[in-house]
């Protein structure tokens, strides 16, 4: 009886999961339509969900709290608590990032963009599949597409190398580049960072599933 | 059960021991103490007929040995004689019952707490002929004695016996379990087992073959279920309140791109978790109908949740997917295309307005007259091609009140659009040839004379003055193929893609001094199409253009045809 009950939270846990990786999957997408677009509206939603996110979190966290202590799980059940603890810490950094992103094309919003944006709709991409496929390795408790996901951020940490240099180089051509080109450059980091949770997140899943963190058993 | 058929067994079997131990030892009591007083009485006899013939009793007394208690009472009670103690030291004895009883009766007999002794014991006296008492006596403990002796056989008996009952006890309650455990659930009858428990079997039996039909019952159904979505185009997803999946069908497997095994019993978010689907079966699930778009990999597909609902709760939800990807694009293309239509429409007409403003209010020089008349002539001829293309293409699209099929010859009907166009092509300098032979094709005719004009057309348009326009007909791998082929001006291949969009051109900026419509090359698709011809085409800007028409291949090549 006790051990239905505890199954059925576990289930609610991975529902709510789900639900809050859709917000950060919709979060992210619509800042990044945002920024390619320049259309605020989207960039307002995505400072929405970014709220949702945080109550998301927030949810999440008391239940995973709760089940831990009132349940007291051992093995797999406590690997998949833990880690949903920590997943769903940059879940709700990646809501943040997106916001802030959306922030900055609203203020960038009154102007053209000093040169066509190339690579950054190519990060901005990266980062919505790299997040999308660690949720599904997460769903899908799938090792292989953890470990790719875990690979594939070192294609956004390139692309941030190339967008640094470009941006530079803009400046370079003309002083008055300058404010947008470093407001861009934040675009790039928080993407960047996008790249980063969304690799932890595969870490973890990566965790719940093997028990090795990083390799190294924890 | 094993445990608790040995313990009743044990238990009983362990008190009926000690109660039948205990039987004994009373009855041995028993059969003891009478044997104590029959040997007292005996003793008292023979003491008192041995004590008749002599002059001192106490004297004879004396020599007599006893491990009994013998005592000598005189009629007034005062102790003559005792083998254990001295008897000037007791008291007088007239009151002790037996002593009592005997001196009235001649024998006594009792039983008590010896003053001397400080013991149980049991007397028995006889008055002598003398008149006085003897008394004869034992202490109770050597009865016990006999007992004790006893005792340690009687111990080792009944520990043997409980340890033998225990190891009885333990075989029996395995041998009476174990048929019950070796029972077959499954066909109880085929077991000889007590007769106790026929009713129980008789009532599984019943059990069992009720349980068969209704499974047999549940996997008909299901498997009528089953056929019935598994082969459903639609996508089908039942779920639970909680939103976990019932039942998913191949149609939704494949839409989701997830496998049957893994999903069911999963929650639907772990399937698709799309704002779109939350919305749709949370709403189900709250009982409403909801209904929603969701794109998935580029297709488009109307999302249907209804609740499933008894009297009082929501017992879980039904999701549909229908693929609306082609509603979806041919709506789109046709308000595109309506779109068009009214602006390519507007465009001649404006002018012929324009013109024919000017003309009314007089404004022209009459030598100009000519010219404005000419030009509206232009407008006009162009909006009524125009017209003629829509009118064509929405004929195609319709594919209503088409005439029958006919025999066709493609090389007469190549010769006749050609000479049809011979003056567009001289005036523009390109050089016309047919080539190949007579192929007879089924079709119909006005769209297939429509598709080699507009093919014909275009060859002639886009070419470059001195240029030349080549049409082909002949069988290839059987099958009837023509090639209309150009060294004019050809298509970027950026543009390849979408040349059989209608109105797409490309050069925008000349179509108007080209003319045409931009249905020309749609009106060749859609031709190609209704009679199931592949359109190949083969351009590079400045390298001309080709396109080849390979026809369907033909039941049987008629080489004549004189229909016409």
């Amino acid at each position: 009886m006790m051990r239905s009950r505890f199954d059925e939270q576990l289930e609610l846990l991975n529902k709510e999961l789900l639900e809050m990786g859709a917000l950060i999957e919709h979060a992210i997408e619509s800042a990044s339509k945002a920024l390619i677009n320049q259309d605020i509206d989207s960039a307002k939603k995505a400072i929405e969900f970014d709220r949702e996110v945080d109550q998301k979190e927030k949810d999440i966290e008391s239940l995973c709290l709760k089940l831990l202590l009132q349940q007291q799980p051992v093995a797999r059940d406590l690997r998949q608590i833990s880690a949903a603890l920590k997943m769903i810490t940059d879940m709700e950094r990646i809501g943040d990032q997106a916001a802030d992103i959306s922030g900055i094309v609203i203020y960038l919003a009154g102007a053209p963009y000093i040169k066509k944006l190339e690579h950054l709709p190519q990060m901005a991409d990266a980062a919505i599949r790299m997040v999308k496929g660690s949720i599904d390795a997460y769903v899908k408790k799938d090792l292989t597409l953890a470990k790719k996901i875990i690979d594939m951020d070192d294609i956004i940490d390139d692309l941030f190398v190339v967008i640094k240099n470009e941006l530079i180089e803009r400046i370079h051509e003309k002083v008055e580049n300058g404010e947008q080109a470093v407001d861009l450059l934040m675009v790039a980091k928080y993407f960047e960072r996008i790249g980063d949770h969304a690799q932890n997140i595969a870490e973890w899943v990566e965790y719940s599933i093997t028990g090795k963190h990083k390799g190294e058993l924890i | 059960m094993t445990k608790r058929v040995f313990r009743s067994i044990f238990l009983t079997s362990l008190a009926a021991l000690i109660l039948a131990s205990a039987f004994i030892v009373i009855t041995l009591y028993r059969i003891y103490e009478t044997d104590a007083v029959n040997e007292l009485k005996r003793e008292a006899a023979h003491i008192s007929e041995a004590i008749r013939q002599k002059q001192s009793e106490s004297e004879y007394l004396k020599q007599i040995y006893s491990s009994d208690r013998i005592t000598l009472i005189a009629e007034n009670g005062a102790v003559i004689y005792d083998n254990m103690t001295d008897a000037s030291t007791m008291g007088n004895h007239a009151d002790r019952p037996e002593i009592t009883e005997a001196l009235m009766t001649g024998t006594g007999e009792s039983r008590r707490y010896s003053d001397t002794l400080s013991q149980m014991t049991i007397y028995y006296a006889l008055k002598t002929y003398e008149g006085n008492v003897l008394r004869v006596s034992k202490t109770q403990s050597s009865v016990l004695g006999l007992l004790w002796d006893v005792l340690p056989i009687l111990l080792i008996i009944l520990i043997s016996t409980t340890l033998l009952s225990y190891l009885t006890a333990r075989y029996m309650a395995k041998q009476i379990v174990s048929p019950i455990n070796a029972l077959n659930l499954d066909s109880p009858f085929e077991s000889d087992i007590y007769d106790e428990l026929s009713p129980l079997l008789t009532r599984i039996n019943q059990q069992n073959t009720y349980i068969k039909k209704q499974m047999l019952e549940i996997t008909k159904k299901q498997r009528e279920f089953n056929t019935v979505t598994q082969n459903m185009r639609e996508g089908l997803v039942l779920i639970s309140a909680k939103g976990n999946i019932l039942s998913i069908n191949e149609s939704a497997v494949e839409i989701f791109q997830t496998d049957i095994e893994k999903s069911i019993g999963s929650h639907l978010l772990s399937v698709n978790r799309s704002l779109t689907m939350q919305r749709v079966f949370e709403g189900a699930l709250n009982g409403i109908n909801t209904e929603a778009l969701l794109t998935i990999n580029g297709r488009h597909y109307q999302l249907l949740g209804s609740p499933v609902v008894s009297k009082t709760s929501v017992l879980g939800a039904v999701i549909l997917l229908l693929d609306i990807t082609d509603k979806h694009i041919a709506e789109r293309s046709r308000r595109e295309f309506t779109a068009n239509v009214s602006h390519e429409l507007k465009t001649p007409l404006t002018s012929i307005l324009g013109f024919a403003e000017i003309m009314k209010d007089g404004l022209t020089r009459p030598e100009d007259m000519q010219d404005f008349a000419g030009r509206i002539y232009y407008e006009a001829s162009g909006l009524l091609t125009l017209i003629e293309d829509i009118l064509e293409l929405s004929q195609l699209d319709e594919k209503t009140e088409l005439p029958d099929k006919e025999h066709v010859d493609l090389y007469s009907l190549a010769e006749n659009v050609l000479s049809r166009l011979k003056p567009i092509a001289d005036k523009k300098g390109v050089n016309l040839s047919l080539q190949g032979e007579k192929i007879v094709v089924t079709g119909y005719r006005k769209t297939l004379d429509g598709m080699l004009y507009n093919l014909c057309d275009n060859a002639i348009k886009y070419n470059i003055s001195g240029g030349s326009a080549t049409v082909r007909i002949a069988y290839k791998n059987n099958k009837p193929v023509v090639t209309v082929s150009d060294t004019g001006i050809g298509i970027p291949p950026e543009h390849q893609p979408h040349v059989f969009e209608r109105f797409y051109r490309v050069d925008k900026s000349r179509s108007k001094e080209i003319g045409g419509t931009g249905l020309g090359l749609s009106i060749v698709k859609h031709g190609a199409i209704l009679h199931g011809i592949s359109v190949d085409m083969r351009s590079g800007e400045n390298a001309g253009t080709t396109f080849t028409l390979t026809f369907p291949v033909t039941e049987k090549p008629l080489n004549i045809n004189h229909k016409q």
